[in-house]
C-alpha cells in the first residue's frame, strides 16, 4: 500500500520547506535511527520511538515502541488510532493525518522542528556505545547456573532421597555429575552403578571396609583372614582398590603394596642365595634386586612310617637342583636338526616342533600333561611281535603287563603246539619260539616266552628306553618293574606367568619357546628347563626396558583359591551377619 | 629492543612458567607404576593444587589491575605473569585430571578453564595487533577530532546545499541525516554502512541504499552534468569533495569502533567464564570431598 508523507520543516516556527515522500509498506518506523523511516531528531525522540501502520480499514495506527510515549491533547499514549484531523506530538514534532490523494492509500503530514536538530556526538551516541554483552550478567547468569545444577540440586537429592527419587525421571542433574572417573566394570551393577551412596555413605567420609563388606561378604579367595601382618581392622579396602581410576582399573599394582611388608624377606631370601644383601627394598625386577626363581620339585620324603611325594622347593641357581621323575628323555634328541620329522600340514614333512607335543591349557600358563597316547605313541609304537605287527603293548605298570604277555605268549604256545611245522634251513613263523619251548610243555612255554619278552622290555629295548626300571628281588619270575613318573604341573607355584603374549606376540615364532626354555641343549630328562631370573630380566628389568617393567603383583598372585570369605575378617564395625552368611 | 608484555624482563615468567610445567611433568610422571594417573593420588592432589593457586592469582589481575596505589610489583610484570602462567595452567590441571574427561562438574571446570585460556589467547592476540592498526587508522586524529570534522563537513555540505537547487539541498540534507555509524554489534564489528538517502523520483522522494556514499555522489555527478545556473557547477564540485571526505571519515570511524570492539570483545567471555570456572572449581573441590 502506497502512503504520502508530506515533511514540512519548520525554522524558528516559519516554514522552511515542504517536501512529499512515497512510501510503499504497510509499516513505516519513526525515531531518530538513521535507519528509520521517518527520521526525526530532538531530545525527546528515540532511535527506534513508534511505528506508524496501515491498517487493511485504511486507519492508521500509532504505536509507541519501549518506554517512549506518543503525546496527544488527550494526554499521553501508547496506542493511537488517527482520524482524519488528529495531530500527534513526537518530541518537538507534530504527525497530522491529511485528506489522501489520489493513488494513496493513506496521508499524513509531518511537522518537522528543524531547529532540533541535535549535535553530532549526541545523535550518534546510541550507535557509537560498542554493543559488547554485558559480562558482569553473563558472569552472575553462569555461576549461578553451574551452582545450581552442579551442587545444590544433587545435594537436595542426597539429603532428600523423595525429591531424588521425583527428579530421576525428568533430565535434571544428580550426583552422577559428580563422578570422578569411570567405575571399574565389576561394579557395573544396579544398585551400585545407580547408587553413589550405596558406597558413599557418609559425607566427607572416605569409603570405608564396611561398606565394601556389605556386598562382599561372601567373596572368597580373600586374604584378610589368613594373611599375616594384614589384619588389622584399620587396613583399608581402599588401600589396594581404587576405584574412580582410568583405566579401569580396582587393583593397586603398587610395589610398595609388597614391599611395605616384604622388604625383610626378600633381603634374606635374596641374600640367601649368594645375591646381594641389600636389595634396595626390591623397588625394581632386576638380577641385583629380586631373589633367584625357586621350582617346585617333587621329592620322596619320609611321611610317618612311608614314604611320600612331597613338594619342596629349590633355587634354580644351584647346579643340584634337578627333577627326578623316573623319565628319560631327550629334549635335544628330539629338536635335533632333521633327524626327527612328522607330517606337515600341506602333506610333506617338517622338525618336531615344541608344540607338538606341548599344548597349552586354557589358562594361558600351563600346559596340559603329557602323556604316552597324546604325544609319544604316533612315533613310539609299541608293537613286539612280528607276527602281529599291529599288536601293542598296552602302556601300563609292570604288573599288569606281565599279566599281557603271560596272556599272549600261552596263546600262542597253544597254537604253535597244534601246528606240525619242522624246523628248517630257512626262517621260518615260530623258529626260536619252538626253540625256547623244547622240552616244556605249553603253559611252561608260554610263561618262559613271556619272561624272555619282559626281559628284553625292561633290560634291553622297550620300556627301559623311556622309563626309569627296577628289579624287584624275590618275585621270581615278575622281576621287573617300572618307577612311578612324577612330572610337576605347575614349578613356580607362587607366580603367574601367560604365555600367550610371549609366544603369540609380535615376537612369536617356535623360536620364542626355545628363547626361554633351552630345550634344544637338554640331554637329559633330569634337566630343568624353566627360565632363570636373568632370563625374564633381559626383558622385562626395569633399568633395561622401562616400558617392559613388572609390578609384584604382575607375577605374584594375591588372592588364592581356597582362601575364607571376606565375612571370616569383617572388622567389628561391621553389622551382625544373618546365620549361615559369610562362614568359610 | 621493543618491549611488550611478552618480553618482559627477559621472559622472566615464561621460565618460570616452563619450569612449573617441568615440575608438573615429573610429578606427573611419578604416580607410574604405583597407580594410573588419578587426580586422587598425592601427586594428583599436588598438581590440583598447583593448578587451583594458580587460576586464583591469575583471577587476581581483575581486582590488581584496578589498585592503582598497589606496590605489588609493576602492572606489566603483572600481566607478563598472567599470560605465561595461564598457558601452562591448562597443560598443569590436565596432568592433574590425568587426562580423564566425562560429563561431570570436573571436566565442566576444565573445559571453562580452557574457555578462559582460549579467549584469553584471542585477547593477547588482539591487544599485540590492534592497537597498531588503530594508531595507523586514525591518523594522528582523535575519534572526537574526526567526529567533530564530521561535524564541519556536514555544516558546510549543508550551507552548500541550501545555495544550490531544492532537490540537491533536500538529498544532502537527508544524505547527512541517514549517514549511519556504528548501529548493532554485528553493524559495529563487521563495519556495515547501512546509509540511506531520500532520492527524488517522479513521485516524490524514494529511500535508497547509500552504502558508501555512492548514491549521493552520483547523484551530484548527474546534478553537475545537468547544472545551468551561475556557480551551480562551482557548489556542486565543492559538494561533490565533501561527500568524498565524509566518505572517508565515515569509513574510518567504522574501522575504529570495530577494532575497539574486537579489542574489548574477547573481555565479555574472558570475564563470565573465569566467574564461572571459579563457581565449577568450588562444586569439583566440594564433591570431591563430599564423595571421598
Amino acid at each position: 500500500m502506497a502512503i504520502l508523507i508530506r515533511k514540512t520543516r519548520l525554522k524558528n516556527g516559519a516554514i522552511l520547506d515542504q517536501r512529499d515522500s512515497e512510501f510503499h509498506s504497510d509499516t513505516l518506523t519513526l525515531g531518530s535511527d538513521s535507519h528509520s523511516d521517518l527520521q526525526l531528531f530532538g531530545d525527546d525522540v528515540a532511535p527506534r520511538h513508534a511505528t506508524l501502520q496501515l491498517e487493511p480499514s485504511g486507519h492508521i495506527t500509532l504505536r509507541a515502541l519501549g518506554e517512549h510515549a506518543l503525546e496527544t491533547d488527550a494526554g499521553r499514549l501508547d496506542n493511537i488510532e488517527l482520524e482524519p484531523g488528529d495531530s500527534v506530538r513526537l518530541g518537538p514534532h507534530r504527525i497530522e493525518l491529511i485528506e489522501v490523494p489520489p493513488g494513496f492509500d493513506a496521508a499524513l503530514e509531518l511537522r518537522v522542528d528543524d531547529d532540533a536538530k541535535p549535535d553530532i556526538r549526541h545523535r550518534y551516541a546510541e550507535a557509537l556505545r560498542l554493543k559488547l554483552p554485558s559480562g558482569r550478567a553473563l558472569s552472575y547468569i553462569s555461576a549461578l547456573l553451574i551452582i545450581v545444577a552442579g551442587l545444590a540440586i544433587p545435594l537436595a537429592g542426597y539429603f532428600q532421597p523423595e525429591f531424588a527419587a521425583k527428579t530421576q525421571s525428568l533430565p535434571t542433574p544428580s550426583d552422577h555429575l559428580w563422578l570422578s572417573g569411570p567405575l571399574s566394570d565389576p561394579h557395573h551393577v544396579p544398585g551400585v552403578a545407580d547408587n553413589c551412596q550405596s558406597c558413599h555413605s557418609t559425607p566427607f567420609k572416605q569409603v570405608g571396609n564396611a561398606e565394601c563388606s556389605a556386598c562382599h561378604q561372601h567373596t572368597t579367595a580373600h586374604f584378610i583372614a589368613p594373611h599375616p601382618g594384614v589384619t588389622d581392622n584399620a587396613e583399608q579396602c581402599t588401600n589396594c582398590h581404587k576405584e574412580h581410576n582410568e583405566p579401569s582399573m580396582l587393583i593397586v599394582s603398587d610395589n610398595a603394596l609388597c614391599i611395605n611388608c616384604h622388604a625383610q624377606s626378600l633381603q634374606r631370601s635374596a641374600g640367601n642365595i649368594g645375591q646381594s644383601d641389600t636389595i634396595a627394598a626390591a623397588t625394581a625386577f632386576s638380577e641385583k634386586t629380586h631373589p633367584g626363581f625357586k621350582v617346585a620339585l617333587l621329592q620322596l620324603q619320609q611321611g610317618g612310617d612311608e614314604l611320600v611325594w612331597q613338594r619342596v622347593a629349590k633355587s634354580l641357581d644351584r647346579p643340584e637342583t634337578r627333577e627326578h621323575s623316573n623319565l628319560k628323555f631327550s629334549h635335544q634328541l628330539h629338536l635335533a636338526g632333521n633327524e626327527i620329522k612328522v607330517s606337515g600340514a600341506g602333506g610333506g614333512e617338517r622338525n618336531l616342533q615344541c608344540a607338538d607335543c606341548h599344548t597349552l591349557a586354557p589358562d594361558g600358563e600351563h600346559f596340559q600333561p603329557i602323556t604316552m597316547e597324546s604325544s609319544c605313541q604316533r612315533c613310539h609304537s609299541l608293537d613286539f611281535n612280528d607276527q602281529q605287527p599291529r599288536r601293542e603293548l598296552p602302556h601300563t605298570d609292570g604288573d599288569e603287563l606281565y599279566y599281557y604277555l603271560e596272556e599272549f605268549f600261552i596263546s600262542a604256545a597253544v597254537k604253535m603246539r597244534n601246528s606240525d611245522s619242522e624246523p628248517a634251513e630257512r626262517w621260518v613263523p615260530n623258529w626260536e619260539m619252538k626253540q625256547r619251548c623244547e622240552g616244556l610243555n605249553t603253559l611252561e612255554c608260554g610263561q618262559r616266552l613271556a619272561d624272555w619278552e619282559a626281559e628284553q622290555l625292561f633290560n634291553k629295548t622297550g620300556c627301559i628306553n623311556c622309563h626309569q626300571v627296577s628289579k624287584v628281588d624275590g618275585q621270581t619270575p615278575r622281576r621287573w618293574q617300572v618307577k612311578p613318573v612324577r612330572l610337576v604341573q605347575d614349578w613356580f607355584i607362587s607366580s603367574r606367568f601367560d604365555h600367550r603374549p610371549h609366544v603369540l606376540g609380535p615376537e612369536g615364532t617356535d623360536g620364542a619357546c626355545l628363547s626361554c626354555h633351552q630345550a634344544d641343549t637338554s640331554e637329559h630328562a633330569s634337566d630343568i628347563l624353566m627360565p632363570k631370573l636373568d632370563t625374564c630380566v633381559s626383558c622385562h628389568g626395569s633399568e633395561q626396558h622401562s616400558q617392559r617393567s613388572l609390578q609384584c603383583v604382575d607375577c605374584h598372585a594375591f588372592h588364592r583359591d581356597g582362601m575364607p570369605a571376606m565375612a571370616s575378617g569383617l572388622p567389628q564395625s561391621h553389622p551382625p551377619l544373618t546365620p549361615g552368611e559369610g562362614a568359610p | 629492543m621493543y618491549s611488550n608484555v611478552l618480553n618482559y624482563r627477559g621472559k622472566r615468567y615464561l621460565w618460570l612458567a616452563l619450569g612449573l610445567l617441568l615440575v608438573s611433568v615429573l610429578l606427573y610422571l611419578s604416580q607410574r607404576p604405583t597407580l594410573p594417573p588419578n587426580g586422587g593420588s598425592w601427586q594428583g592432589y599436588v598438581l590440583g593444587s598447583i593448578a587451583l593457586t594458580m587460576i586464583l592469582w591469575l583471577s587476581w589481575l581483575g581486582i590488581r589491575k584496578r589498585r592503582y596505589q598497589s606496590n605489588l610489583g609493576s602492572l606489566q610484570g603483572w600481566t607478563s605473569a598472567h599470560i605465561y602462567l595461564g598457558i601452562v595452567v591448562p597443560l598443569i590441571a590436565t596432568l592433574h585430571g590425568a587426562f580423564q574427561f566425562g560429563v561431570n562438574v570436573h571436566t565442566l571446570a576444565w573445559a571453562l578453564m580452557c574457555l578462559v585460556v582460549l579467549s584469553g589467547f584471542y585477547g593477547l592476540y588482539a591487544y599485540l595487533r590492534h592497537p597498531r592498526a588503530m594508531v595507523e587508522n586514525r591518523a594522528n586524529q582523535s575519534f572526537d577530532e574526526r567526529l567533530a570534522d564530521l561535524a564541519a563537513a556536514d555544516e558546510k555540505a549543508l550551507a552548500l546545499g541550501a545555495q544550490c537547487d531544492p532537490g540537491v539541498d533536500a538529498v544532502i540534507t537527508s544524505c547527512i541525516e541517514r549517514s549511519a555509524l556504528g548501529g548493532g554489534f554485528w553493524d559495529q564489528l563487521l563495519q556495515r554502512d547501512r546509509s540511506t538517502v531520500l532520492l527524488p523520483t517522479d513521485r516524490g522522494e524514494r529511500m535508497s541504499d547509500n552504502r558508501n556514499q555512492d548514491a549521493v555522489a552520483n547523484y551530484i555527478a548527474d546534478s553537475l552534468t545537468r547544472s545551468s545556473k551561475a556557480g551551480e557547477a562551482q557548489r556542486l564540485q565543492q559538494l561533490l569533495a565533501i561527500v568524498v571526505r565524509r566518505r572517508e571519515l565515515l569509513c574510518r570511524l567504522r574501522r575504529e569502533i570495530s577494532l575497539q570492539l574486537r579489542l574489548k570483545l574477547w573481555l565479555s567471555i574472558h570475564i563470565p567464564a573465569t566467574v564461572a570456572l571459579l563457581a565449577a572449581l568450588l562444586v569439583h573441590i566440594f564433591t570431591v570431598f563430599f564423595y571421598w
